[in-house]
């Protein structure tokens, strides 16, 4: 019995707009770029979105209205809380990526030590960040779908910390803290935007 | 037993053998989560809405290459005529798996690997034919979460009433008729998703019935595209 093949779903290749599954080409006119896939020789839409041809390259890609950033993806720059530092990484809950904010929950890995060698090939326990503070962080990697992170820039690092003695908030003393409460010292790996809003 | 069929061939509420009830869709109704669709099937309402993808509670279900789905239906207390006890049904937990066994074949799950994708189908009303509206509605609310799907899922049903092959039946014809055989598909990848059969059929209503139920399922993939171009596109020409 032949239950598809009779029908024929209505003819798509000039149209601007696609939804998931819908034929955009075939693999003879283009490439399948961005949010589309192949099927045997037909090139189809993976997600909603305008259709768009690149021409110079031969491939065509389709653009979702709302640009939904669902996962961190390499290069993106996450904002997120520390759950849990530790001599050689810390866990970074993930709340924005790209400025946008993100409900997802994922959990970053940041690696501490090329980032915190105190110059004579030692770790300094828990300078570079404790848990709650505020960092800005580039994710360098997604190896072995682990989010891996980085802080490895001027921009990136701490954006907000509160004194691990008295809670308090601090102000900053060139690369270190001082607690406006109690007037502990800490050291952080900070970012140049500290403080800031 | 009741008679479902005028001399006709009218059904009670009017309709032709191979009539679908009146479908509305609309898409993105909740702002809470990453999508959702409001579908009326006839007097079915249901309501899909998906979260994710998201981190995966407990760890130990996460898989390492893929995302895992999971799926609920459920229907609400004021959902049938006889109140219905909100806790969840050996029904209700039978449908959340077709469901989400149906919608599987569609998502690029090795897209999202480490991650959870939750979809929560809710039959605000029912009317027979709910599990092929929430498989609508969820595939709906899949597409608005932006979530890439090989194609979306469509499902309707077919089924045997007075001895003739209908498509799409009512809760009456459901409980009266002879067959009912819900489908889904996945229709520019034509392949069948979802297919249950409860009740006697003879081969050749077999293929009839699958044959209607397919041609449903066309028609209501033909609505999701316009619900999704209406909400993304202002109804603009797909």
């Amino acid at each position: 019995m032949v239950l598809f093949g009779e029908t024929k779903l209505p003819e798509i290749t000039k149209k601007v707009i696609a939804t998931p599954g819908e034929k955009v080409a075939v693999i003879e006119e283009f490439n399948s770029g961005e949010g589309t896939y192949l099927q045997e020789s037909n090139v189809r839409s993976l997600h909603v979105g305008e259709i768009r041809k690149n021409l110079s390259e031969r491939s065509i890609n389709i653009k979702h209205p709302d640009s939904k950033n669902i996962l961190p993806q390499l290069g993106d720059i996450i904002t997120g809380v520390v759950e849990t530092a530790q001599t050689k990484i810390a866990n970074i809950c993930i709340e924005s990526i790209n400025g946008k904010l993100s409900k997802a929950g994922f959990t970053g890995m940041l690696q501490l030590i090329s980032n915190q060698s105190s110059g004579r090939g030692r770790v300094k326990r828990g300078a570079t960040c404790r848990s709650g503070d505020i960092v800005r962080a580039l994710v360098f990697s997604i190896a072995n779908s682990t989010i891996h992170l980085s802080i490895d820039r001027p921009d990136l690092g701490v954006l907000k910390a509160t004194c691990s003695m008295c809670g308090g908030d601090f102000v900053r003393l060139d690369d270190r803290l001082k607690c406006v409460d109690c007037g502990f010292i800490e050291e952080r790996r900070l970012s140049s935007e500290y403080g800031n809003k | 037993m009741s008679k479902l069929l005028n001399s006709k061939n009218r059904r009670l509420d009017g309709r032709k053998l191979d009539e679908l009830r009146p479908i509305k869709m609309k898409v993105g109704v909740i702002d809470n989560a990453n999508g959702s669709a409001y579908i009326e099937f006839g007097r079915n309402k249901v309501m899909a809405a998906v979260y994710g993808p998201k981190d995966v509670h407990p760890k130990h279900m996460m898989k390492t290459e893929s995302a895992i789905l999971k799926c609920r239906y459920h229907m609400t207390p004021f959902s049938t005529g006889r109140r219905k006890n909100p806790a969840p049904s050996r029904r209700e937990t039978e449908i959340s798996k077709i469901i989400s066994e149906a919608l599987e074949p569609a998502i690029v799950m090795t897209d999202y690997p480490r991650t959870a994708i939750h979809v929560y189908v809710e039959i605000l009303q029912s009317d027979g034919g709910s599990r092929c509206a929430g498989v609508t509605a969820a595939s709906l609310a899949l597409a608005d979460a932006g979530i890439n799907m090989r194609d979306l899922t469509s499902g309707c049903a077919a089924g045997k009433i007075d001895g003739k092959v209908a498509l799409d039946l009512d809760e009456v014809e459901d409980m009266e008729g002879d067959a009912d055989l819900p489908m889904a598909i996945l229709p520019n990848l034509e392949k069948v998703t979802l297919l249950q059969l409860d009740g006697d059929f003879s081969h050749k209503e077999f293929i009839e019935a699958l044959k209607l139920a397919k041609k449903g399922c066309l028609k209501v993939y033909e609505m999701q595209r316009n619900a999704l171009n209406d909400k993304y596109f202002g109804n603009e020409k797909a």
